[in-house]
């Protein structure tokens, strides 16, 4: 048994499959004729920048912006001054050959890398491996391993994986991922947890112990790997991996059965995500569409904000991809514990009660109408609906309506196509706006109550803060009312309203919103099988019985002791009926 | 002209602020080079930049020769205090 660095978590039993195992082998003869050499390199060098231009696109649609920017890099990388510099020199003064220039200069600026003292710094050497890697191959015609169609359960072996093969597996076939280098910052670690893909990384010589074909068996939560594992060992994995398999599988079973109780109440249950990359969990989840999509994401962790039409591309992918099933997205929510620092929000004293989300939009007009352009251009593509969060009061709503007015003139102006029918929404999450929401819904076509928000505002407590964090209370009286409020003017007006806050995957909290009448939720993917198969099995009218009983109860403690109990409860009820 | 700076971003000189620094050089005629632990690398080279090596609170001198030094040196000044952020 080896052990590595836990990287992402599952366990994976399949073949092994070496990448790499043959080192390209070089010819080391010096060449009569330089000029043809520097042809090749330059016309290898073309093809490598097409390529790579390729790679941005596809990993802009699949592992989001901040992944894809790796991509950038790799262009920098082979346009650098120095590195050419180098490889020109290598042909042109040493007479070597394209290839053998490109592998001597791209080791001596990998070793330079490996020095450094820094984990984050050093992995970058990595970056330099698949661009002059992708350059050889296309000097020597290499055709590399297709990752993209593996014929059998395979768990894959490296020295490292590079982001562009990441971006490129089989994920039907691949089960896991060994590296011999890099650490949980590594992005082979970060891709993998992004795909829930198995991985243990920092596995030192790995790639010596390991023939292509051993059996494999790893254990992402330990971090152990198996070779060739003895029978108990394989069982006692396969027995694991059996049980998480299981019940994943049994919770699947849920996937394209309708969210009704059992007198026939039905239910959407929607997905929250926060990148395209989600939307692979969405599907498999059988969520009825997505109910938020955090756009703040998209702006994260770069240098300044997404253009038109980088956005424009991710929104559109989405909506293809839900082929019209609903899709909310939510304008740019930052501010408070969401940092984007090129957006250069002052420190405030009290930040999540200052400048954020929609009130930083409304302040910053033109970084706002760059979204709200690309969200008016992605929606002929599917059943887009948008919504603007952290709204206090009716004037906000009116002032979003007129910017939106003045984008789809200018849209038209530029003759792009965009559809006039999207329905515009609001979070509730400020207690002003949940407590006059009947004032709000002659003029937003739906509304979605953020729980998280809401409740450190009612109870007036920095939900970060854990001196504190018992205030914080989901079960509040105070809180449960203004949500029975909200979704009550919903009924009455005809006003759709759902909830896409942790209320809405917590399962102890399922049956009380059930019965205030909430017939939208909207959780993280993996919640909505396990809150389906509850709601399978709830009873709305008793749910609603149970809900009224909640809200004449003066405590958390005492709603607390009436929900554990209230089965029974209303079982003796029903006896008596 | 030279002049020299501490590195303020907390992720220290990696791909994207290096490259950051780079477009910027190359903005101009000058020749750029920067200093740091007694070596001296082009600052016109995402490469030679990246395997400097440099973290938070590392000290840099910034070399700047040419018809347009003093205006180049401004900017780089600002996107060093910016923590290379554009």
């Amino acid at each position: 048994m080896i052990k590595g660095k836990v990287a992402s978590i599952g366990i994976g039993i399949g073949k092994a499959l070496i990448l790499d195992d043959k080192e390209i082998t070089l010819e080391f003869d010096k060449v009569e004729n330089p000029a043809l050499e520097n042809l090749k390199f330059n016309q290898a060098m073309e093809a490598s920048l097409a390529e790579i231009n390729e790679l941005y696109e596809q990993a802009l649609s699949t592992v989001g912006i901040e992944k894809a920017q790796i991509f950038e890099a790799h262009s920098l990388i082979l346009q650098d001054p120095e590195f050419l510099e180098n490889i020109y020199l290598e042909i042109n003064e040493n007479h070597h050959k394209a290839s053998y220039a490109i592998d001597i200069v791209s080791r001596r600026f990998m070793e330079m890398f490996q020095q450094i003292e820094n984990d984050y710094m050093r992995e970058r050497a990595l970056d330099i491996k698949d661009v002059s890697h992708r350059l050889l191959k296309k000097i020597l015609n290499i055709n590399s391993v297709s990752l993209k169609d593996l014929s059998e359960d395979t768990i894959l072996i490296a020295q490292d994986i590079t982001p562009s093969q990441m971006v490129n597996l089989d994920l039907k076939h691949t089960l896991g991922i060994i590296t011999e280098f890099g650490g949980k910052t590594s992005h082979t670690a970060i891709m993998a947890r992004i795909l829930e893909l198995p991985a243990v990384v920092g596995a030192r010589g790995i790639t010596k112990f390991i023939k292509t074909g051993d059996l494999i068996a790893m254990n992402g939560d330990s971090g152990e790997i198996f070779i060739n594992p003895d029978k108990e060992t394989l069982h006692r994995l396969m027995e694991e991996k059996r049980k998480i398999d299981f019940q994943k599988k049994e919770l699947q079973s849920y996937r394209d059965l309708p969210t009704t109780t059992l007198d026939k109440r039905c239910v959407q249950l929607e997905a929250n995500i926060t990148s395209p990359l989600d939307v692979d969990s969405v599907l498999k989840n059988g969520a009825t569409g997505i109910g938020l999509f955090r756009t703040e994401f998209i702006y994260m962790d770069r240098e300044f904000p997404p253009t038109e039409d980088e956005q424009f591309s991710i929104y559109k992918s989405v909506l293809e991809r839900m082929q019209n099933k609903p899709v909310v997205i939510r304008t740019l929510d930052v501010g408070a514990d969401k940092k984007i620092p090129y957006l250069k929000i002052p420190n405030e004293e009290n930040p999540s009660l200052g400048l954020r989300a929609i009130r930083y939009c409304l302040k910053n007009k033109s970084i706002f109408k760059t979204q709200m352009r690309a969200l008016l251009r992605s929606s002929p593509f599917g059943n887009l609906k948008i919504m603007f969060p952290m709204i206090s009061k009716l004037e906000e709503v009116l002032i979003l309506k007129e910017i939106i007015s003045e984008c789809h003139l200018e849209l038209r102006q530029e003759g792009l196509s965009f559809r006039e029918d999207i329905k515009l929404g609001i979070m509730i999450e400020v207690p002003s706006a949940a407590i006059m929401a009947d004032l709000l819904t002659s003029h937003v076509d739906f509304f979605s109550i953020g729980t998280n928000d809401l409740i450190q505002y009612v109870c007036a407590v920095d939900r970060l803060n854990e001196e504190i964090n018992e205030i914080y209370d989901p079960l509040n009286p105070a809180v449960l009312r203004l949500i029975s409020h909200v979704i009550k003017v919903g009924e009455e007006t005809n006003t759709e309203v759902s909830i896409c806050g942790e209320m809405a995957g917590n399962e102890k909290m399922t049956q009380i919103l059930l019965g205030f009448g909430l017939s939208k939720f909207s959780m993280n993917p993996s919640n909505i099988l396990r809150i389906k198969k509850l709601i399978r099995v709830l009873h709305f009218e008793r749910a609603r019985v149970v809900s009224k009983e909640v809200l004449n109860l003066p405590s958390s403690s005492e709603i607390k002791n009436y929900l554990n109990s209230a089965h029974d409860k209303i079982n003796q009820l029903s006896k008596k009926s | 002209m030279e002049k020299t700076f501490r590195i303020l971003n907390e992720e220290g000189l990696h791909a994207r602020p290096a490259g950051a620094f780079v477009k910027l050089a190359n903005e101009f005629k000058s020749k750029v080079e920067v200093r740091a632990n007694g070596i001296t690398k082009n600052g016109k080279s995402i490469m030679a930049l990246m395997s400097l090596g440099l973290t938070m609170n590392h000290e840099i001198t910034i070399i700047v020769t040419g018809e347009d030094e003093s205006e180049a040196m401004i900017k780089i000044e600002d996107l060093i205090e910016n923590k290379f952020k554009i």
